[in-house]
């Protein structure tokens, strides 16, 4: 469920998810170490990875604690999301079709497995470090081309 | 390494010795080795010899560069397949296989260029094969020998991410998502432009056989498919699809065909038979591009689709057991000259999509089909949500049946004419429900060989580029299929 987030609970809740909770379905996958995650106008001159995505479509959510993504057949819906640090990103399969998320650029965080996200199911990952996060599904999908999504962490 | 009646060997091998020898020529920006690949071109050596006798390396190298444009006239001559689409010598092949240049399939894709064939020896290929480069050919020397096996651990045997690529004489199994998977780049606005899959064999694998997401101007053609717990063949999202499957062979899977909102899709002169539905396009808000707004079902031969020994995704599709042709919530569908019988709940049935959002279905019509057979509810069935206000422009004339629902289907709901209003409704629910346990696909029976594709190691390739088109279906050539 989504819900705002005020400034204390926001501490709060960030500091919960440090350690192993509970998401959408009670199993929560924690993100990864992102400390070299490129952020947006960082000095890399190749830039952050996005796939090809445009950071300018992304939904603004950083008012949000919980932020849901749809799964689709074929696709993630919104496909940018912004939000702030701390964040759960909860994907539901809403499709036909079994997915995954992986992330495109390796181990930058725990993405979910095929088998975890079958249609119905929901599985959570928190982005605890600002960066940008790429991701796809690699059944219908490649880090550059078809079912793929950004997280952009502030 | 080249494999065709034009090739000259000697001329090939003079050809490689000189490129290897000049190692200073530049390489291809994608670094592939030159050796590794045929380029037919017969007059290369004439060519040659006078370069070699002016010593000119620039020359040569500028040679090397033409030789896909030597124009000879033996160097793999011209190709059109069914459908449209000419290619044009000269052509380069990269080999794949044992003792061949390349040892696998994604390595002579990465390698290749546009208009390239790219032969698979016989073998089984245990990878997963991404393509994202336009208008490549693979195919396979010998249809039931060629096998890309995913042993239910990867989940495509080949997805292709690039237009135009088609794949042809080979068999995909046992992958975890799909055999042969075609599409475009979702929520961009780019569709996958050209696709093909023709004589490929599809069996055993989790989700489908051969699926095209998000394409347009596709074809299967002389394709089988079985063994799955969705439909070897699937067309979804597209509009226009501008798509044929035809000449292929559906048997022993949950679904003979599925589409979901594919407008223009037309499947044509194939068989559907021992699986559990035959054929259903549908309109979902599952999938973008609803609803699904048009295409043609024609001279199929669906019968005996009641087979429990198939596998089926889970529970939640116990549906429509025993049916043959199921068009749920589509409009302007043209189901005309099949023969339909002998699936025991229902033969060809019009139905509304009651998932989510509910699609009546509108403006279909069903033309001069012979069916019979159809024990448990009748062999034509018009179910909407509502009948007080007609039957929304679908229609029933010329067909041979037995039994139907309503009783006086082509004339309450006949072509050309206004249908009655008020006429009896039909329970979709207790039409739709229900089906006997299924199997696991994973022990489903491989199936017996299937026909290759003629000259499979001669002819030139022909990618379903900007030049090429799908069969062109003419409705007043179909005839209703004869009894197998």
């Amino acid at each position: 469920m989504s819900h705002r987030r005020p400034f204390a609970a926001a501490l709060a809740g960030a500091a919960a998810l440090i350690a192993v909770g509970c998401g959408t379905d009670g199993i929560r996958v924690v993100a990864g170490d992102a400390s070299e995650v490129p952020t947006p106008g960082s000095a890399d001159p190749a830039g952050p990875f996005t796939g090809g995505l445009d950071l300018t479509e992304a939904v603004d959510q950083r008012n949000m604690l919980d932020v849901p993504v749809a799964v689709k057949d074929n696709l993630f819906e919104p496909r940018v999301v912004r939000v702030s640090a701390g964040t759960s990103v909860a994907f539901t399969d809403q499709g036909l079709n079994p997915h995954n998320v992986i992330p495109s650029t390796e181990g930058q965080f725990v993405g979910i497995p095929t088998g975890d996200l079958d249609p119905k199911m929901s599985k959570a990952v928190t982005f605890d470090k600002p960066g940008i996060y790429a991701y796809h599904c690699s059944i219908h999908g490649t880090a550059n081309k078809g079912q793929r999504g950004l997280v952009i962490v502030d | 390494m080249r494999s065709t009646p034009n090739s000259d060997t000697n001329t090939n091998t003079i050809t490689k010795t000189l490129i290897a020898q000049h190692s200073r020529c530049p390489r291809p920006r994608d670094g592939r080795p030159l050796t590794a690949v045929t380029r037919y071109v017969p007059r290369m050596r004439t060519r040659f010899i006078k370069l070699m006798a002016v010593g000119s390396l620039t020359a040569l190298c500028a040679a090397v560069a033409s030789c896909g444009d030597s124009g000879s006239s033996n160097a793999g001559g011209t190709a059109t397949t069914k459908g449209g689409g000419t290619s044009k010598a000269p052509f380069t092949t990269l080999e794949v296989g044992e003792g061949k240049a390349y040892t696998t399939i994604q390595n002579a894709v990465d390698a290749a260029k546009g208009g390239e064939l790219i032969l698979l020896s016989p073998g089984v290929y245990k990878e997963a094969v991404v393509v994202e480069k336009d208008n490549l050919v693979i195919r396979g020397l010998d249809r039931n020998k060629v096998i890309i096996d995913g042993e239910f651990t990867r989940d495509n045997g080949i997805k292709v991410l690039a237009n135009g690529v088609a794949v042809e004489n080979l068999t995909a199994r046992n992958h975890k998502s799909n055999g042969v998977f075609f599409t475009g780049d979702y929520d961009s606005k780019v569709v996958l432009d050209g696709y093909r899959a023709s004589y490929v064999t599809v069996y055993n694998n989790g989700d489908y056989g051969i699926y095209a997401f998000n394409a347009t101007r596709g074809q299967f053609d002389h394709d089988y498919g079985s063994g799955h717990p969705d439909s070897p063949y699937y067309i979804g999202q597209c509009n226009p699809c501008n798509a044929v499957v035809s000449e292929v062979v559906a048997e022993n899977n949950f679904l003979g065909y599925s589409g979901t909102n594919s407008t223009g899709v037309s499947i044509v002169n194939s068989r559907f038979s021992q699986n559990r539905i035959g054929i259903s396009p549908q309109s979902q808000d599952g999938e973008k591009e609803a609803p699904n707004d048009g295409g043609i079902i024609a001279g199929n031969n669906v019968y005996d689709n009641n087979n429990p020994d198939t596998p089926q995704k889970d529970e939640k599709l116990d549906l429509a057991f025993g049916t043959g042709i199921v068009a749920a919530g589509t409009n302007n569908y043209k189901i005309v000259k099949n023969r339909v019988v002998d699936n025991k709940r229902a033969n060809i049935v019009l139905i509304l999509w009651p998932f989510g959002q509910i699609f009546d279905p509108h403006k279909n019509e069903v033309r001069d089909n012979v069916t019979s057979g159809a024990k448990e509810y009748a062999d034509l069935v018009l179910a909407l949500a509502d009948t007080s206000g007609g039957a929304l422009d679908n229609c029933f004339s010329g067909n041979t049946f037995e039994t139907a629902r309503p009783a006086a289907i082509e004339k309450v709901a006949a072509c050309g004419s206004a249908s009655e209003k008020g006429f009896e409704g039909i329970d979709a629910t207790a039409l739709a429900g229900g089906a006997p346990p299924y199997k696991d696909y994973k022990t489903m029976a491989p199936p017996p060989d299937q026909p290759g594709m003629p000259d499979p190691a001669t002819s030139p390739p022909v990618p379903a580029d900007t030049s090429w088109n799908p069969i062109k279906v003419e409705l007043d050539k179909i005839k209703v299929p004869t009894k197998v």
